[in-house]
């Protein structure tokens, strides 16, 4: 008997490695394929009513060791945001560090870690989306391993930090991939979808060319459309330092 | 007219039972789809819509504009909780009574609450408690961050009194959200539909229940004070309908002593409710505020014929001994004075079609319906029923009537004609200079209403109101909406920084009136992120001068957890912008002169681009609400007033005794709103409704007084004699129907809802007045005018045409 629970224990946290082993894979290839990325997003937020803002950007990605991260998006449009720059500074084991330059008031302003939940630039995504959610910040449970899906649960360990009480994705078994993430709020309601619509291979990599979070309750959502997606050789590192956000590297930006 | 109460005569029983069968048909249409819901699809029952928005017509322009904008700005009605203590020194910043309000905005967020099978909820993203809004503030080296004011309930009492601290640092809610002395808190809690404030209400109160402490707590807001205006009204239908029942079936039994009989009138007043009711509810007409009063107005009216037939039957019975008889008899001598004041009483009802108000037509048509259907069964049914009960029923019936003539109202009715006839001067100069003086008076009378005083002034909600209002910027809200025309817009909107400082302008000069207690709008967002940009220097605290700046300030802004508040601001495209006002007090007047403020402001100070400005929100859909009513209540007034007047010299084929009807009515109608006018009562919705329809009940006592009057003087050819009979049995049916009608209305008294009250006090009052007026002044008048008056014998006595009966007309027994 003693051996048998000894055993299930085991067992179960083979399991939960597991678990834990398919969500590093899905936001390995969501957020960190290949070395360096370049690529041009087009976001259209639409409200309730139907109404459009549109954000055009460039964004430069490049990975470090003990994945480390960094992320340089520079604005093209609308004509307001134009030259501003988004740059962050991902690690694992701590907060990101996240800057936004503002070009008119010639001001770079640092984005508070605790501000990750937040909205990026107006639209239904948070910051914490752009980068990625590191896989161990919740634990994860495996609910169900059908033909198409791993569906896994993760539940915060800091239920503080954040605003929804747990998220279900569906992880595409082939691409690992996570098609869709559902976010429950306190009162088990969804209220917030990640949705991906296009996958395309790319130079190799199976690569998200559109994709949409939606607001289920205020009926909002943003799609993102990505375009021009070049896995590059290299990216200079200094590029994502403060000087390069008043003065934009423009051979990057073409 | 009178072949059909000849016919009910023969035929009792299809007179008596058809209406009742029509009556219970329309009741069961309207209860079958409460029973069964398959019946619904085809069927309508009971809606109750007191939103003042459905006063105004669907396509009224004020209307439509204000569904549109709150549309566009994203808005929705706020019920608002204040909170105060006054025990703690920081007032509610505390330990304690932070956590009950974290407790308190937790339970609201996500809330779900079905309203008769729709799901409507709490609007969690907009939601304006400390734990839901986002603090701005700086986060060192550079960095401004967005975090939420309270995420969780403070620990220590430092924790509790820096929250007050922080959020008195933001200039969108300090005077909104935290009292000027930061001790007090309001949250604002948006809702999806204003149909379930009520029931909010009752969970947030029974949630506060459970807090226990030194916290107060107010809930107040136009949806709560609609929603639970809507829910009072179930109640005083409920209320109302029985004690007036009961009230007039107690005078019925008073007067006449005859229970069997009374139940005539009785059921005249039921099937007449019923019908008018049921009708209007299986047309699928929801019933408003206004249409609410329709069974307590057909009530007291419909017996009103009933006490004339049973009067007179009461006093002739004894010389015919035959039911049938007397009744045709007596059928026949009021045939017309019956059918004129019911026509001027609907005709009444039906001048306030000419309100462009939807309820308040309704009201009308529907009891000038209920007004002749009350006539109609009155002149069959009342027949009918009294044929088909047993003559033993009478045996003593009308007997007493000679002890009568020495009862107190007879001898005080007698007293009362002498005194009005040897003081005739007197009196007529009095009710003269009364008139004059009243006429005087009516122009100070000021149209105003106010959503939160239809509840009396102990009303919980009242008192909400009044702490609410004293502790911050107001709980009516009033939007002033901004945009440009297509052709001279500046090129980035409301972005462009010329624009943003007018804006700022205004609402400084706004601010500083005294019926505003805050403004709000994408000003206060702007200077207070570029703040907080500028390391939260209060030097920085301004619009920036360019364009892009205000731009990125505002990107910066979207970075927020709630960046969605900008959108109740301004439009996503920056063409149209909206300036939140809070009013310290809901009356429409107050609303009116603050409009007008900002008018002046206007012209005083030409705004850029050619910028124009229009009202929207509740406060100013009462405005425009009432300023039709008043507008459509002077054109009912009139064409009621010059309508009743026709009638009279139709009636009367004399235009002296068309004038000589009006006159009682003339001088209650304008002593009593004269002294509205002298004592400052509001013209509201309720004494405006009442002001055309009054005039058409009134006029009834003078219709039946000079009709009785000119039939006897025929006889008698002596006015002074006339006047003698007249004082008897035709004064004592008058004084009957004064006090029925008078005393019929007063369950309305008893209302906790002050429209109520209102229409009760006026409605008995006014009919009081011209009852007593038609008492006094009419003899009065009659001394200086028989001449004129009944000197010319050529006139034609309308209820003489038929050949004399072979019993005698008012013979005094001396």
């Amino acid at each position: 008997m003693k051996y048998i629970i000894l055993l299930l224990g085991a067992l179960s946290s083979l399991f939960a490695i597991e678990t834990q082993e398919i969500v590093n894979k899905a936001l390995d290839t969501t957020y960190y394929q290949g070395k360096h990325l370049k690529a041009k997003a087009n976001m259209t937020i639409v409200d309730s009513l139907g109404r459009e803002r549109i954000r055009e950007a460039i964004i430069l990605r490049s990975n470090f060791d003990d994945k480390k991260q960094k992320y340089y998006v520079y604005f093209k449009k609308p004509s307001e945001m134009k030259k501003m720059v988004f740059m962050a500074h991902k690690r694992v084991d701590a907060d990101d560090d996240r800057w936004l330059y503002l070009p008119a008031l010639d001001l770079v302003k640092r984005i508070a870690a605790s501000d990750d939940r937040t909205s990026f630039v107006g639209s239904d995504f948070f910051y914490e989306d752009v980068s990625g959610r590191s896989g161990y910040e919740d634990t994860h449970e495996l609910l169900e391993s059908n033909d198409q899906f791993f569906v896994i649960k993760s539940t915060p360990k800091d239920a503080n930090s954040v605003e929804f009480s747990y998220f279900i994705s569906e992880i595409d078994k082939k691409t690992f991939l996570p098609m869709n993430i559902t976010y429950f709020n306190s009162k088990n309601k969804e209220y917030r979808k990640s949705e991906i619509l296009e996958v395309k291979n790319i130079q190799g990599y199976n690569t998200i060319t559109k994709a949409r979070m939606s607001n289920v309750i205020s009926k909002t959502y943003t799609n993102v459309l990505y375009s021009s997606i070049k896995y590059l050789e290299n990216i200079s590192a200094k590029i994502y330092t403060e000087r390069y956000l008043r003065k934009a590297p423009k051979k990057y930006l073409k | 007219m009178f072949t059909f109460s000849q016919k009910s005569l023969k035929s009792p029983k299809l007179f008596l039972y058809t209406p009742i069968v029509v009556m219970f048909f329309i009741i069961s249409l309207v209860v079958l789809p409460l029973v069964s819901p398959n019946a619904s699809k085809y069927l309508n029952t009971l809606e109750i819509d007191v939103d003042p928005q459905s006063t105004l017509p669907a396509d009224e322009p004020n209307r439509l504009y204000h569904a549109i904008q709150k549309e566009k700005f994203l808005l929705n009605d706020l019920v608002v909780v204040g909170i105060t203590n006054d025990v703690h020194p920081n007032g509610v910043f505390n330990v304690k009574s932070l956590e009950n309000i974290h407790a308190l905005s937790e339970f609201v967020k996500d809330l779900e609450i079905v309203d008769e099978g729709k799901t409507e909820r709490v609007v969690t993203a907009d939601l304006l408690t400390p734990s839901a809004i986002d603090n701005i503030s700086q986060a060192g080296a550079g960095a401004v961050s967005f975090n939420w004011m309270m995420k969780e309930a403070p620990i220590t009492e430092a924790e509790a009194s820096s929250i007050a601290d922080k959020m008195a640092r933001l200039p969108l809610f300090e005077g909104s959200m935290i009292s000027n002395d930061k001790k007090s808190l309001a949250l604002y809690i948006p809702v999806s539909s204003k149909s379930i404030s009520f029931d909010l209400k009752n969970m947030l109160n029974e949630k506060i229940e459970s807090f226990g402490g030194d916290d107060k707590f107010f809930i107040t807001g136009i949806p709560v004070a609609e929603d639970t205006f809507t829910v009072a009204i179930f109640v005083e239908m409920v209320k109302q309908v029985p004690g007036a029942t009961a009230l007039i079936l107690f005078l019925l039994w008073f007067f006449f002593r005859n229970v069997k009989l009374i139940m005539a009138p009785m059921i005249v007043a039921m099937v007449s409710v019923a019908l008018t009711m049921g009708t209007m509810i299986a047309m699928g007409i929801s019933v408003s505020m206004i249409t609410s009063m329709i069974p307590i107005f057909i009530m007291p009216i419909a017996v009103l014929d009933g006490v004339h037939i049973l009067s007179e039957f009461h006093d002739v019975y004894a010389r015919f001994k035959d039911r049938k008889k007397a009744m045709s008899y007596v059928l026949k001598d009021l045939a017309k004075p019956m059918l004129f004041t019911s026509l001027t009483t609907s005709v009444a009802f039906l001048s306030l079609l000419f309100t462009p108000l939807v309820p308040v037509q309704l009201f009308g048509a529907f009891i000038a319906f209920g007004v002749l259907v009350a006539w109609f069964l009155s002149i069959t049914l009342i027949p009918a029923y009294v044929s088909l009960l047993s003559e033993e029923t009478f045996k003593n019936f009308g007997l007493e009537h000679e002890l009568e003539k020495k009862s107190f109202l007879t001898k005080s009715l007698f007293s009362l004609k002498n005194y009005s006839v040897k003081y005739a001067k007197p009196i007529l100069v009095v009710v003269s200079v009364l008139f004059l003086l009243a006429s005087n008076e009516l122009f100070k009378i000021i149209p105003n209403d106010n959503t939160v005083r239809w509840f009396g002034p102990d009303h919980e909600l009242r008192k909400a109101d009044k702490i609410v209002n004293e502790h911050f910027g107001g709980s009516n809200m009033s939007y002033l909406s901004l945009s440009f025309d297509e052709n001279n817009a500046p090129e980035h909107g409301f972005r462009d920084p010329e624009v943003l400082k007018y804006m700022d302008g205004l609402q400084r000069h706004m601010s500083k009136t005294e019926l505003v207690g805050k403004t709000n709008s994408m000003v206060e967002i702007v200077k207070t992120v570029h703040r907080e940009l500028f390391l939260a220097q209060e030097s920085a605290y301004k619009i920036p001068n360019s364009f892009a700046a205000v731009a990125q300030v505002l990107i910066t802004f979207e970075g927020s957890h709630r960046n969605n508040d900008l959108w109740h601001f301004v439009t996503p495209d920056y063409k149209e912008a909206n300036i939140w006002f809070q009013l310290k007090n809901a009356d429409n007047q107050d609303v009116i002169k603050v409009e007008k403020d900002v008018d002046e402001y206007i012209v005083a100070n030409p705004p850029p681009y050619g910028m124009k400005h229009n009202w929207f929100g509740n406060a100013h859909l009462n405005v425009s609400w009432q300023e039709l009513l008043v507008g459509g209540m002077i054109d009912s007034i009139i064409s009621s007033y010059f309508v009743v007047f026709m009638m009279m010299v139709l009636l009367y084929r004399s235009i002296l005794w068309g004038v000589l009807a009006m006159v009682p009515l003339s001088f209650a109608i304008a002593s009593l709103y004269g002294l509205l006018g002298f004592i400052g009562k509001d013209y509201d919705s309720s004494v405006a409704v009442l002001s055309a329809i009054s005039l058409g009940l009134s006029v009834d006592y003078a219709i039946h007084f000079l009709s009785i009057s000119r039939q006897i003087q025929e006889k008698t050819g002596d006015w002074q004699k006339t006047l003698s009979i007249l004082f008897e049995d035709p004064a004592r049916a008058i004084a009957r129907n004064i006090i029925i009608i008078g005393v019929g209305f007063m369950p309305l008294l008893f209302s906790i809802l002050t429209p109520y009250v209102t229409v009760g006090v006026l409605i008995s009052s006014i009919l009081l007045l011209s009852g007593i007026a038609t008492l006094v002044i009419l003899p009065a008048i009659m001394r200086f005018t028989h001449k004129y008056l009944f000197a010319n014998e050529k006139y034609t006595l309308i209820n003489q045409q038929e050949p004399q009966e072979e019993v005698p007309l008012y013979i005094r027994k001396d």
